[in-house]
């Protein structure tokens, strides 16, 4: 049993691994893009062409967008450390793993999980709607693009909008993955509860 | 151990980590429980016979039982399970 458990262990930390990490850099960037446009804003490059109207409202966007990137950033960093820690033993572990360790990691894996159940259940919406809102950018950028806003082909509007719709995509995904995540630790929260109905029978038959 | 854990995940912590006999300071360093709680975790064991008191000079340490160990089997054969049922996580 310990084999196939420490597979499973195993592969589910290396795939939540890689969420956070992909659900991190999205974070990273739409925080660059709000620094982005603040900054053009403060050396008065008009690199968005953005009109004196609109000037305030979509500078208040920005900076919402640097505020929940830089929350997004930081909650990845907390949940992305606590698995890493036990990502990084059972990785460097070499040869067969005696079921307390294994047990030990998984301890450790459920009260972190405990932890942060909150953060990793807003990760959800959070991601979902950062994502909607990098492929709505992505999507207006290969208008831009293409020429159908603005007039004539534009390249660097086409890369980013390559870049956008990529991060958006990635976000979605990664909504997706967090929802299936959650599920499955939940239901192990679940379990655990219902086996302290065991442990504390074991406990005090003494 | 840091984070959310259970009453039940902390006894089976301090019981393996009894298994040579250890003082109450590191018993609460490495358990990361403060002084009253990890006290009150270490009497219960105690007197349930899972933990032995021994000397070590003049300090008092503490040492799991053999009866301990059918607790932490159970636990981990418990814990184990978690991820043998259930829908599972995968990319």
């Amino acid at each position: 049993m310990t084999e196939n458990t420490l597979t499973q262990f195993k592969k589910e930390l290396d795939s939540f691994f890689l969420i956070v990490s992909m659900n991190m850099a999205a974070g990273a960037l739409a925080m660059a893009f709000g620094l982005q446009y603040l900054v053009a804003r403060i050396l008065d490059l008009s690199v968005w062409q953005v009109s004196d109207t609109f000037r305030i409202p979509v500078a208040v966007f920005f900076l919402v967008c640097i505020g929940l990137g830089f929350g997004w950033v930081l909650s990845s960093a907390r949940i992305l450390r606590g698995v890493k820690s036990v990502r990084r033993e059972s990785r460097l572990r070499t040869g067969p793993v005696p079921a307390e360790t294994l047990t030990c990691w998984i301890v450790r894996t459920l009260a972190h999980y405990r932890e942060n159940r909150q953060t990793v259940r807003w990760m959800v919406p959070v991601s979902a709607l950062g994502g909607c809102a990098f492929l709505v950018l992505g999507t207006s950028n290969l208008l831009q693009g293409i020429g159908l806003i603005g007039g004539g082909i534009q390249a660097f509007a086409l890369v980013a909008a390559v870049i956008n719709l990529t991060i958006g995509t990635a976000s979605v995904l990664c909504t997706l993955y967090f929802r299936r995540y959650s599920a499955s630790w939940d239901e192990r929260i679940d379990g655990a509860a219902r086996s302290e109905n065991a442990l504390r029978c074991a406990l005090e038959q003494r | 151990m840091a984070g959310r854990r259970t009453q039940y995940e902390i006894y089976w912590e301090i019981l393996v980590y009894c298994r040579s006999p250890r003082l109450f300071t590191a018993i609460i360093n490495r358990c990361d429980l403060n002084s009253k709680t990890g006290q009150e975790y270490l009497e219960f064991l105690v007197s349930r016979g899972y933990l032995a008191l021994g000397k070590d000079g003049e300090k008092t340490s503490y040492r799991s039982t053999p009866q301990a160990a059918e607790y932490i089997a159970l636990f981990s054969s418990l814990y184990q399970k978690l991820f043998d049922s259930g829908p599972g996580f995968r990319l």
